[in-house]
């Protein structure tokens, strides 16, 4: 089979469990792929440092794999990993608090978090984002990410480039995944 | 106001990140006045869009992070069975390396031997040390996993003439013993829920 052809095939969640479970490797590096940004950042928005976050994330996909056979049809795996990621980033911050000799301090090195990491609304507000991205197909997630939350704040042209886009067709394509994106939120808000 | 003057998701977007030039900024300032609520609504969540770029932390772990899990997918999903069994290959004994000169005295050559076996599964490695004057061995060993099986949990099973003569766990690092062993041929077996290793013909002698 073409190779463009299996991808298509790979598209869901559970497409993506299931070639799993039947030993594909493309599979599951089509999974980290999707999911592993989202899971190290729910780690890094609650505080977490880099090395602790990696730790979550890799206890968070291991977990994933052990559970891959058991797993429902009808999982929404993003909420899936995301309860995960969340429960092992509690035990973390409470034993970082238990080890500190002060806790404001430890948290505090996190800069880009300005020590905040009791924001309820900022939580909720970072997992409402990981659910719509996770919606997204590949192709718009991608874009919507080099766009909106590369570090390095690409161009349009860097963007194109990267992407093998048409630099003209990056704004309206921007704008069609994030319309995309507000429809398949309401639509998985409304289930 | 007519529903097909009201500023599309695309404008909107385009007007928030003030990538409109003035003149056409303005015309969607003026058309939104008037927008009905299903505009609003785009505008609102946008809005929500932008506050969450702007707020939340989006990064991706250290490539380490990925390698790792590769290998335990890999790790994994090897076939099958229920349950494997290996034979063990011994790699190294220190008595058939060559001493050199002064390196190494009588004693240890006679009373520590050390041996080191591989599978596909394990790496194990063995001390024997005989205790004069009793004439009796001691074998501690220890395990390194290749798979990702916690180094406490194999059992070992110490045979002669295929009948079990003590048994013994690993540690938190993988080490096991057994001691007051007699001289004589002996076969370990290893063993986890997964799989089965097998260390065949152990001769302990002076």
């Amino acid at each position: 089979m073409p190779e463009t052809a299996q991808n298509d095939i790979l598209q869901t969640d559970r497409d993506l469990i299931r070639a799993c479970c039947s030993g594909d490797p493309r599979a599951w590096e089509r999974l980290l792929d999707k999911y592993e940004r989202l899971v190290f950042s729910i780690s890094l928005n609650y505080g977490l440092t880099t090395d602790d976050a990696a730790d979550v994330t890799q206890i968070t996909f291991t977990i994933l794999l052990q559970n891959l056979n058991t797993l429902p049809d009808e999982i929404r795996l993003s909420s899936w990993l995301a309860t995960v990621a969340r429960r092992h980033t509690w035990r973390l911050l409470a034993r970082n608090r238990r080890e500190a000799v002060n806790p404001d301090e430890d948290l505090a090195g996190n800069e880009a978090l300005g020590g905040i990491v009791d924001d309820r609304e900022r939580q909720e507000l970072a997992e409402w984002l990981y659910q719509g991205l996770s919606l997204l197909d590949e192709h718009c997630r991608q874009l919507l990410l080099a766009l909106y939350f590369d570090a390095e704040q690409p161009s349009y042209a860097d963007v194109a480039d990267h992407m093998k886009m048409p630099i003209g067709s990056i704004g309206p394509t921007r704008a069609r995944c994030l319309e995309q994106m507000r429809q398949s939120l309401h639509t998985a808000e409304s289930l | 106001m007519n529903e097909s003057n009201a500023p599309r998701f695309s404008e909107l977007l385009d007007w928030l990140e003030g990538r409109l030039p003035p003149d056409k900024a303005r015309d969607v300032a003026e058309r939104l006045q008037t927008a009905d609520a299903a505009t609003q609504t785009d505008l609102d969540w946008l809005r929500l869009f932008q506050q969450a770029r702007q707020s939340v932390q989006f990064a991706s772990p250290p490539p380490s992070v990925r390698e790792t899990l590769i290998q335990r997918f890999a790790e994994a999903r090897q076939p099958p069975g229920p349950f494997q069994r290996w034979l063990a290959t011994l790699t190294f004994d220190s008595r058939a390396q060559p001493v050199t000169a002064g390196l190494r005295s009588a004693v240890e050559e006679d009373q520590r031997r050390q041996l080191i076996y591989i599978t596909k599964a394990a790496e194990i490695a063995l001390t024997i040390q005989s205790i004069l004057p009793e004439k009796n061995f001691i074998v501690t060993g220890q395990i390194f996993p290749r798979r990702d099986t916690p180094t406490h949990t194999f059992s070992i099973q110490l045979l002669r003439d295929a009948e079990e003569v003590a048994l013994s766990a690993t540690d938190e690092l993988g080490e096991f013993t057994f001691s007051d062993l007699p001289a004589g041929e002996y076969d370990i077996v290893v063993s986890t829920e997964q799989y089965e290793v097998v260390i065949p013909s152990l001769h302990l002698q002076l």
